[in-house]
């Protein structure tokens, strides 16, 4: 051993796409779509390499990217029961199975799809996502923060942006739930996590609550 | 206490507050403003990045729920370095004794650190040392890798642990008797503990744990 003094050794950071993965897991923990720890091996791409790759991508603005960076897709995506997925839109929209639903998303926007034994959930982290639900005997779920809107058979998009989450409903019924507030949408309506009581009517633009008044 | 500090502790308790209620921004701005703190601590203990993503997930999430019992009674740091030691101590409880692998890192250390000879010594040496204290009591360990690798006075190990002072004396004490036992048959783990020297603290009791 070296007469020198050694000391401790210095503590090994965690690099910047560990601790983003630290923080997506932990959110999804936090909004309850996922019970288990979860690691990034526990969401499975098709390629392990590709996914600190996509991540670090999300916050560059996907400024090199061509179209879109997909997890575990290629060709035609699709996603099996029991299996959890992270999909990440580039520069441009893209439309992704999820079962027997569609779903598209907009540029720069990323979504978790988790089967879950059955009850799919989809976890918005960003973005805009367009869901397309066929008549179905369970819930598909969507969540966007705090917010939560489930369906059996509609066609919605929602929409998040921080801590703010918006759904617009073209067809069917959804149902929102957030911070206490239980609402029911149904086509043509929308409704925003800013004004969580109100649903507006898509055409023309005026409050439900107030008509009745 | 000072002006600052006091404005400090206001600004935890709001912060707090917020992440306590749901607020999911203001959880993600205390998990920005922790982190590192956590991992510090988290790696002390635990003397190497595996596995610690996890705990560090598990920590946040103890911290989230517990956060409305934060009565700002100390720093918000203090408070999360706390959970993530009892974090620490369940995770080393649950998990099966392994060695710890510090060598993946020591070539990139090489070429980086202009300090690269010593550096690579004492990760050397912290190796054999955590392998050692993977074998001790887990709280006589938290303990010894707190005060003696980080420097921690005791009185802050003591605080972290939530013991008393004589008891986390005792730990310490211990600790470093239990090593100096294993480091009969091991002259580097020897050198290194007598390389850390005396822990930051006295610890010349060695009356039981209260």
């Amino acid at each position: 051993m070296s007469p020198e003094r050694l000391g401790p050794p210095p503590v090994d950071e965690l690099s910047d796409v560990g601790w983003a993965r630290v923080e997506r897991n932990l959110f999804s923990r936090v909004e309850g779509t996922v019970t288990n720890a979860v690691a990034a091996r526990d969401i499975k791409p098709s390629s392990s390499s590709r996914s600190n790759w996509v991540w670090l991508a999300v916050p560059a603005a996907a400024a090199a990217a061509f179209g879109l960076a997909f997890f575990s897709m290629n060709g035609s995506p699709s996603q099996g029961d029991g299996e959890r997925s992270r999909v990440v839109a580039g520069s441009s929209p893209s439309t992704v199975s999820f079962g027997d639903s569609h779903v598209t998303l907009e540029a720069n926007t990323a979504v978790i799809l988790d089967h879950d034994g059955g009850k799919p959930t989809a976890v918005l982290e960003d973005g805009t996502a367009k869901f397309a639900v066929a008549p179905r005997a369970n819930h598909l779920t969507v969540l966007a923060g705090d917010t939560s809107a489930r369906t059996l058979n509609a066609t919605f998009s929602v929409t998040r942006s921080g801590e703010r989450a918006d759904v617009a409903v073209t067809a069917g019924n959804v149902e929102i739930r957030f911070r206490g507030h239980d609402v029911k949408l149904a086509a043509n309506q929308t409704w925003s996590s800013e004004r969580p009581s109100d649903v507006v009517d898509a055409k023309p633009e005026t409050k439900i609550d107030a008509k009745k008044r | 206490m000072g002006t600052t500090a006091f404005a400090a502790r206001g600004q935890d308790l709001a912060l707090a507050q917020r992440a306590a209620e749901g607020d999911r921004a203001a959880q993600r701005e205390l998990f920005h403003a922790q982190k590192k703190s956590v991992h510090h601590t988290l790696y002390r203990i635990l003397g190497a990045n595996r596995d610690i993503e996890d705990l560090i997930q598990d920590a946040f999430l103890e911290i989230f729920r517990a956060l409305h019992s934060f009565r700002g009674d100390s720093s918000l740091t203090r408070w999360c370095q706390t959970i993530a030691t009892r974090a620490a101590y369940l995770s080393i409880e649950r998990r099966k004794p392994a060695a710890v692998d510090l060598e993946v890192v020591e070539n990139e250390i090489v070429d980086r650190d202009p300090d690269a000879h010593r550096v690579t010594l004492a990760r050397q040496a912290a190796k054999r040392l955590y392998a050692a204290l993977d074998k001790i009591d887990p709280k006589m360990r938290i303990a010894f890798a707190l005060n003696v690798i980080d420097g921690l006075p005791l009185a802050e190990v003591a605080e972290l642990t939530e013991s008393s002072l004589v008891a986390t004396k005792t730990r310490v004490w211990r600790a470093r008797r239990e090593l100096m036992k294993r480091a009969q048959k091991d002259p580097v783990l020897a050198s290194y503990l007598a390389d850390l020297g005396t822990p930051a603290g006295d610890v010349g009791v060695a009356g039981g744990e209260s």
